[in-house]
């Protein structure tokens, strides 16, 4: 039987306990409703980790999942998703990198890895030409992620050869340690890294020289390239293609919802200084693009000044710049960029970092921790050396670095005194991206319902939010801090982001229409995939991980933010709004259209409409307790 | 004659000039009591394909993925094209995205 196209047919599942791996089929049927990523990811986990097992269990699955279009030559089609229990929520995280890894996976022979167990001493895995194995990695102990994937290149003697490891957070089991591949991609929602060190298992090296299968070429093809032309001139497109996502730092700075001193101010002058145009006018760039991307997001960027002037690293995004920038209250732009270079070697979430840290910070200069407390480290705000002893102390939980590796819900409480006030979290201890959500209430609200740890997708006018041509509008001032319009959007815009998720294309390409993007998923499998198949895909990966994580412990009360995401800003472009006095009514209205019952929990009708009919007497019986 | 000051930043102002950094600023002359819908329909007509990805004269309305700023405050888009210029006011135009 031919091979159905977009998949290379078979799944590894590795077995650390046993020190056992075997290939795996998934069937047609299951594909298609879950189609790759994300919403496979999700369906395995959904399948195999039942309620008692938490995020170190070994019993807990970590997923690498590709797409369907992962490795072809769709717009963006190297994106694969960690899926997994993540230790900041106790429930499902789904992660999400670009880079080469996914895609040299599909091309070493495999749609998806399963991981399970824990080995007895640390092993790397390697996959190449439809074979895998596992080897040790005594030696990469300690080292942090570009020297394990140089040293894995080096090793195995291929150049080409992709790594995906942790770093010495993960080996530490920080809380928040991140999935790294490629010299700078990163996985790392809801603590990826940490199960991975959990699992003793230090890097996936994938090589291989096969192709993924297209069923009808030549349509696939015309549909590439339209599918490049409405991208291009998409928002997202225009804007990230051209000047990486730093494009829209003085936006966000201008109308509030730039994060500032851990979002004490929203006042940050210096944001020209940090917007793309500047910072690609002004450092010394070179491509270094994403498999099958011709955007020009990715880029090496060149240090300009200060100790390590002349270091080539990779641009940092948005949330890099605002981490290491304005949310420590720094202004060097050139120490933005090292300090993330430190972060992803050492192998942890930016988002997660930047609340922590910030958190420290305004605990210290309002007197609630002194230099006794923080080892001696001088946490005054802009001290930018004081941050990287940090982020070292965290990564090795040395000290103070110790308390902080829990997250910042966690290390609130630890600190105590004002310190929970401070905090800035989502759900039940999860840090949101790095931004002022306060100004940006479609993220904070896709944040306090998402199930998945992070946002679903970009505010951004995306092609078509379905099928209407219906543009996203939310930087519309009338529309940003509606309380009417916010709860729809985001749920429509949930069922679009959960569809991409699951096909393996990077956020910054899906600026097309969702009909191109289905019918490309129809041309690569030959199946007559609708839009309005991939908007169901998009609400059953979405109602599962809301099962799933009904099954371990989510209630409605976890659809909430920390105390100080409901006060309103002091200043700036979101001064004196809050969404407290509303939030609770936005819930009830997203519950209904997603046909949810008032605990936030889907209806049976809901889930047989979907054909998760499997699901619904698991939640009966969740319902009688 | 009142005037206004149009900034286009990057990359809309990159279909108009060479100029790499921050905003490119235009000064225009404006009638009295005109709106912003009427000065861009009239750019528009100039045939600049620059403001043409910022206003669509057809509908009157700015496109989906501009956010407009007057003097600072981001306007809703519904209300943009109807606001009435006064001399010396500034006016924004900047790609709309973001979001993590």
């Amino acid at each position: 039987m031919a091979k159905l196209g977009g998949y290379m047919g078979k799944i590894l599942r590795v077995d650390l306990t046993n020190e056992r791996l075997t290939d795996e089929k998934v069937d047609e049927a299951t594909l298609r409703k879950f189609l790759g990523g994300t919403g496979l990811g999700t369906k395995i986990m959904y399948d195999e980790v039942p309620a008692a097992v938490e995020w170190s269990d070994p019993r807990n699955r970590l997923i690498f999942a590709t797409g369907v279009l992962t490795g072809s030559r769709a717009p963006g089609g190297a994106t694969y998703a960690v899926v997994t229990k993540g230790p900041l929520t106790n429930l499902l995280g789904a992660a999400h990198s670009n880079g080469f890894f996914g895609t040299r996976l599909k091309f070493a022979g495999y749609d998806a890895v399963i991981v399970q167990g824990a080995a007895k001493s640390w092993v790397y895995l390697y996959v190449h030409d439809g074979v895998a194995e596992l080897r040790s990695a005594a030696h990469l102990l300690g080292k942090d992620t570009q020297e394990t994937e140089d040293i894995l290149r080096k090793e195995i003697g291929q150049p080409k050869l992709s790594v995906s490891c942790i770093g010495p957070a993960g080996e530490n089991l920080v809380k928040f340690a991140a999935v790294v591949c490629d010299g700078g991609h990163v996985a790392s929602t809801n603590g990826p890294g940490a199960v991975m060190g959990s699992k003793k298992l230090k890097a996936i090296a994938a090589y291989g020289e096969a192709s993924v299968p297209i069923h009808d070429k030549a349509r696939f093809n015309a549909l590439v390239k339209d599918w490049w032309e409405q991208a291009k001139a998409s928002a997202m497109g225009s804007l990230v293609g051209t000047l990486g996502t730093a494009g829209y730092f003085s936006l966000a700075a201008l109308t509030g919802w730039g994060p500032v001193k851990n979002c004490t101010t929203n006042i940050y002058p210096e944001h020209p200084k940090f917007n793309g145009d500047s910072i690609r006018a002004n450092f010394k760039l070179k491509p270094k693009p994403c498999y099958a991307c011709r955007l020009g997001h990715g880029q090496e960027i060149e240090i300009a000044e200060g100790p390590h002037k002349g270091v080539i690293v990779e641009e940092p995004e948005y949330e890099d710049f605002t981490s290491f920038g304005s949310m420590i209250g720094s202004t060097d732009i050139n120490a933005a960029m090292w300090l993330t270079n430190v972060n992803d070697r050492l192998g942890m979430d930016v988002k997660e970092e930047a609340f922590v840290v910030g958190l420290a910070m305004e605990c210290y200069n309002k007197g609630i921790l002194t230099k006794k407390d923080t080892d001696g480290v001088d946490l005054t705000w802009g001290n930018v050396e004081g941050v990287e002893t940090l982020l070292h102390k965290i990564a090795h939980r040395e000290g103070f670095g110790d308390v902080l590796a829990e997250g910042v819900m966690r290390a609130a409480k630890k600190i105590g005194g004002d310190a929970l006030k401070f905090a800035v979290y989502t759900k039940n201890g999860i840090a949101p991206h790095v931004l002022d959500i306060r100004g940006l209430w479609p993220s904070l609200f896709m944040l306090t319902i998402s199930d998945m740890g992070s946002l679903t997708a970009s505010i951004a006018d995306v092609g078509d939010l379905l099928d209407a041509n219906e543009g996203m509008g939310m930087m519309d001032p009338a529309q940003a801090f509606s309380a009417e319009v916010i709860p729809r959007k985001v749920r429509l815009l949930g069922h679009r982001g959960h569809f991409v998720d699951s096909i393996g294309i990077c956020m910054h390409v899906e600026g097309a229409t969702l009909k191109t993007l289905s019918d490309t998923v129809s041309a690569a499998t030959g199946w007559d995939f609708t839009w309005q198949e991939a908007v169901e895909v998009g609400q059953r990966v979405q109602n599962l991980m809301r099962v799933f994580n009904i099954r371990h412990g989510s209630r409605r009360e976890d659809d909430r933010v920390s105390p100080r995401l409901v006060e309103a800003p002091v200043d700036g472009g979101a001064q004196g709004k809050s969404i407290g006095p509303k939030l609770e009514g936005m819930l009830n209205e997203y519950y209904q259209g997603m046909g949810w019952d008032k605990e936030g929990r889907p209806l049976p009708e809901t889930l047989k409409k979907l054909d998760l009919e499997f699901a619904v007497k698991e939640l009966e019986k969740k319902a009688r307790r | 004659m009142a005037k206004v000051e149009l900034h286009v930043y990057p990359p809309l102002s990159y279909k108009m000039s060479s100029k790499r950094v921050g905003a490119l600023i235009l000064e225009e002359k404006i009638d009295q009591g005109e709106t912003l819908g009427d000065l861009l329909a009239r750019l528009v007509n100039g045939n600049h394909e620059a403001w043409q990805a910022i206003f669509d004269a057809q509908t009157h309305q700015i496109r989906p993925a501009i956010v407009t700023i007057l003097n600072g405050a981001a306007l809703a888009r519904s209300e943009a094209p109807q606001t009435r210029l006064s001399d010396g006011d500034q006016i924004d135009f900047r790609v709309a995205y973001g979001g993590g």
